[in-house]
């Protein structure tokens, strides 16, 4: 079973035409939902958790219909929101056992897998002091305990490692890889950041104008807009491609690497080549999917069918030169 | 990019900042130069106090910050050339795009305010959106409304404190891509991000901070060569891995090798000679190799041992 | 040979939760808790603490105060405030009290956007309105009744027969009970709808203090500035918002209206009082639940 479902889901957002007639599926296990700005993902968001009703068309998440039985799904979801929520002057203990109460769990109850979630999300000690004295990481930790404490089936995370430095989102990422895989909870995950997606998601659903653009798995997605390998060979300079056109290659420099393709054998070419020749192969890398590539395509090509105007792409030639 | 001995646009010299007992930042000499530099490191390292004294909204405790040569303070005129796109979302929400602009250009007494202005609205794509005020606006498109009156006098020095936050993916491809053109076209670029896949395609320079302190300055490749004297991780794909392992093993600079199913891990001191044994191994046992990659190269691992966890 | 207990290692990791839940009753539950424990400064730091207190021993301490010396010296203290009296000290702490309270319930969850966290639960508008005036009704019935059946309780136990004394003042507990009562629910409902306005507390206290004072001093002031011929000068009466509570337990207990008071002069009968705060009531009961179904989360 589907973990939720929308058919002809519409929405009008004041006077903006938020969702238009959308049709998604969310598949069980790890899901991105990534979008254009105004493009309806908190709409969509707010819908699937029953905080609005939708205009036209229907929603169905984990079996319950969001326009009939909301309360039930909130029940049974777990949602880490945007931006600030947390009270400054409570305790994180205090609060995660409040919302647990507030998920049904007895005060005793609550107040131990309060403690216990708060320690699984890496707070330790800090559980016991204010909130509002909490770096951005923790509070992010703070918030996802609380999407924790009353055991969801779905967790729904927006933007979860917003304001994070690079540690804190490393190890956010992490948390959520391991809820996944101990808890085996399904997961939507929203934000703009395509590698998080990547790094951390089975599937991605895509949104652009109100309308989806793709839902697939994350391999299908991605897709290999040019199939070889990246390769750091010896110095990647003229004799190293030289070398390798000869053996049969197509070559073509790219940064830091060589993107190098033509064969189905090309990895056996490349190796020998190597070993001929006495160079160091220090990297031979399955050309990495990109989800940036087909997302950039995909909206674009929408914004052209509906000749709507798209963010228009400058070539961005800055009209000055630095003194 | 070439680092030639031109006159630093930004300098640093022994740059301590306290507050009361606190140090915020202490004794940090580094020099800006044309083209893109990423600054970062954990939070709380002193990423903000140092831009907050580049762009003079502080004054050093201790140690000197030049702009050009000469210090911020009693210079007002040196804010001619700076552009700050700071941290944070407070805007005037009744202002439209254009006025904000607009009114940049009339604060850097631009000779004709308008057209800069439209010309750092279409600079950032926003021409569709000039006139919607920036209340309505999504998170992204303020960010790129706040850069826009931060070009607008086209400053030498720019100076970006997370600036991507709220922006989706198309936005983010297309700023990347305007920043690096500034960088191409001589500007110096100073941009402060928690996000290092972006920093990494964004900047050939960095600065980590870390603990007020700066850790590592300099290309990222570089600074990841000189980590020469740990042993370097190589990962490697291949049916025949165990094998592959047994010989590897046999080389001396190799330390360690671990062997799972079709993956090996091996930790050497030298990748050179791993890499160049390798494919000769490989090629003698018949075992195809799937993929090499090393694993510590990438600004994320650079980053991790810099800050103190490998 | 005794078999060696086998070792084990826990598993540390995330588990799923198997134990009881409960519904409704306890998420309700847990937004009263939570309220009455911000109102009176519960597990917060000691700063919280000093305005719900002070008010607290601004209530009790007369009647305790009271009850002690008398005890201490016998029937020779003479009297102590009559029950209507003492209940005009308590309207002034009520007032205060909720005040301070209502904007602690509902200002600070608007401000820090908590409420974006409460509604992912099943907690329906209907539920938290519900749960806050629950809260706010048992922090303020506390203030608005406590202090008088001690009082009672009080001149029971120092009156020579306690039983008689109770059966011949039955009358007096039922009226305290009846005008605390009614005062709880008009202050808390009043100071509630007020908070419900603002975001910030500092303007919903002063808001509400500032009405209430405000709308006594004029209508003092226009009444007996006006010409006695003036049409519907008598209604003034009834846009003195601090005087309505005093005027309406003033009739609970019997009490004439002071001759040259507004309210003597005005002419209406107590149960006009009552009337007036009942309907006070109703439209601040609607404009709160207003503002709650539009709360947006």
């Amino acid at each position: 079973m589907p973990v939720a479902e929308a058919e002809r889901l519409s929405k009008r957002y004041g006077s903006v035409l938020a969702l238009r007639g959308v049709d998604v599926t969310v598949q069980s296990g790890c899901t991105g939902l990534v979008g254009s700005n105004g493009a309806g993902k908190s709409t969509l968001i707010k819908l699937l958790l029953g905080l609005l009703k939708p205009d036209a068309g229907q929603a169905r998440v984990l079996g319950h219909d969001v326009a009939v039985d909301p309360l039930a799904i909130r029940q049974a979801v777990g949602y880490l929101p945007e931006g600030q929520c947390l009270p400054g002057d409570v305790t994180a203990a205090d609060f995660v056992a409040f919302m647990g109460q507030l998920g049904g769990l007895p005060t005793r109850q609550a107040r131990e897998r309060a403690s216990e979630i708060c320690y699984q999300v890496g707070l330790e000690e800090e559980r016991y002091r204010a909130i509002g004295g909490f770096s951005t990481g923790m509070q992010q930790r703070v918030k996802l305990a609380t999407a924790l404490v009353h055991d969801p089936q779905l967790l729904l995370l927006d933007e979860p490692t917003d304001g994070m430095d690079p540690q804190g989102r490393e190890d956010m990422l992490d948390l959520i890889k391991r809820i996944r895989a101990e808890l085996g909870v399904d997961v939507l995950v929203s934000t703009h950041l395509l590698g998080d997606v990547e790094r951390v998601c089975d599937h991605v659903i895509m949104v652009h104008a109100g309308q989806v653009l793709l839902q697939a798995s994350i391999v299908e997605a991605a897709g290999t807009a040019s199939p070889g390998f990246g390769v750091q060979l010896g110095d990647n300079g003229g004799e190293v491609q030289a070398a390798l056109a000869t053996a049969g290659l197509e070559v073509k420099p790219a940064g830091e690497e060589l993107q190098v393709h033509g064969r189905d054998d090309a990895a056996d070419l490349i190796r020998d080549v190597a070993a001929d020749r006495g160079w160091p192969l220090r990297r031979l890398v399955p050309r990495a999917p990109s989800l940036e590539e087909t997302f950039l395509r995909l909206q674009a090509a929408a914004a052209a069918e509906e000749a709507v105007p798209a963010p228009p792409e400058p070539e961005p030639q800055p009209a000055w030169r630095a003194s | 990019m070439s680092q030639t001995a031109t006159a630093p646009v930004v300098e640093l010299r022994h740059f301590s900042k306290w507050y009361g007992d606190v140090v915020a930042v202490a004794d940090l000499s580094f020099e800006l130069r044309p083209g893109v530099t990423g600054l970062l490191g954990p939070n709380g390292a002193g990423k903000t106090t140092t831009l907050k004294a580049i762009t003079g909204l502080l004054q050093p405790s201790q140690g000197e910050v030049l702009l050009f040569g000469r210090p911020l303070a009693g210079d007002p005129m040196l804010y001619r050339a700076i552009g700050v796109v700071p941290d944070g979302d407070r805007l005037y929400p009744r202002l439209t795009v254009r006025s904000y602009a607009r009114l940049h250009a009339d604060l850097q007494g631009l000779e004709q305010p308008a057209t800069a202005a439209d010309q750092a609205i279409a600079q950032v794509g926003m021409e569709a959106l000039a006139g919607r005020r920036l209340g309505g606006l999504s998170k992204g498109e303020r960010q790129r409304a706040k850069v826009a009156g931060a070009i607008v006098h086209q400053p030498s020095l720019l100076i970006l404190d997370e600036p991507m936050t709220g922006m989706d993916p198309g936005q983010r491809a297309r700023f990347i891509e305007l920043v690096r053109a500034l960088g191409q076209a001589g500007v110096t670029v100073l941009v402060s991000s928690h996000i290092l896949g972006e920093v990494e395609r964004l900047a050939s320079q960095i600065l980590v901070l870390v603990s007020g302190r700066l850790a590592a300055s300099g290309d990222f490749h570089a600074i990841r060569d000189l980590m020469a004297d740990q042993p370097r991780t190589v990962v490697v794909q291949a049916d025949g891995a165990r094998e592959l392992a047994a010989g590897l093993i046999a080389m001396p600079t190799t330390v360690a090798v671990e062997v799972d199913g079709d993956r090996m891990q091996a930790r050497t001191r030298s990748v050179q000679a791993f890499a160049t044994e390798l494919p000769r191994l490989a090629r003698a046992q018949g075992v195809s190799l799937r993929e090499v990659r090393t694993t510590d190269e990438s600004l994320e691992q650079v980053f991790r041992y810099l800050v103190g966890r490998r | 040979m005794s078999e060696l207990p086998a070792g084990a290692i826990y598993d540390r990791g995330y588990r799923h939760y198997d134990g009881p839940r409960e519904g409704r009753s306890r998420r309700i539950k847990a937004i009263v808790v939570a309220g009455v424990r911000r109102v009176l400064g519960l597990k917060r730091n000691w700063k919280t603490k000093v305005v719900p207190f002070a008010l607290i021993v601004a209530a009790f301490g007369p009647v305790l105060a009271f009850i002690g010396i008398r005890l201490l010296v016998g029937e020779s203290v003479g009297q102590f405030l009559g029950y209507p009296e003492y209940f005009g000290i308590v309207a002034v702490v009520l007032l205060l009290f909720a005040a301070t309270a209502a904007p602690e319930l509902l200002c600070p969850d608007r401000r820090q956007h908590v409420l974006a966290l409460v509604f992912t639960r099943p907690v329906t508008r209907a539920d938290y309105l519900a749960a806050k005036l629950a809260a706010l009704l048992l922090v303020v019935g506390l203030v608005a009744l406590l202090p008088l059946v001690i009082l009672y309780a009080g001149n029971a136990l120092t009156a020579p027969s306690a039983a008689t004394y109770l059966r011949q003042h039955l009358g007096d507990l039922g009226r305290i009970l009846f005008a605390g009562g009614v005062l709880t629910v008009f202050y808390a409902v009043i100071s509630l709808a007020v908070a419900s306005l603002a975001e910030r507390r500092s303007l919903a206290t002063a808001g509400l203090l500032g009405s209430f004072l405000a709308s006594s001093a004029l209508a003092n002031i226009l009444f007996f500035t006006s010409p006695p011929t003036m049409p519907g000068r008598r209604w003034l009466t009834f846009v003195s918002l601090g005087g309505l509570p005093g005027r309406f337990v003033d009739w609970v207990f019997g009490q004439r209206f002071e001759p040259n008071s507004l309210a003597g002069q005005a002419g209406f009968t107590g149960p006009a009082y009552l009337a007036a705060l009942a309907v006070l009531t109703l439209l601040a009961g609607s404009l709160l639940a207003w503002r709650i179904a539009r709360l947006r989360p």
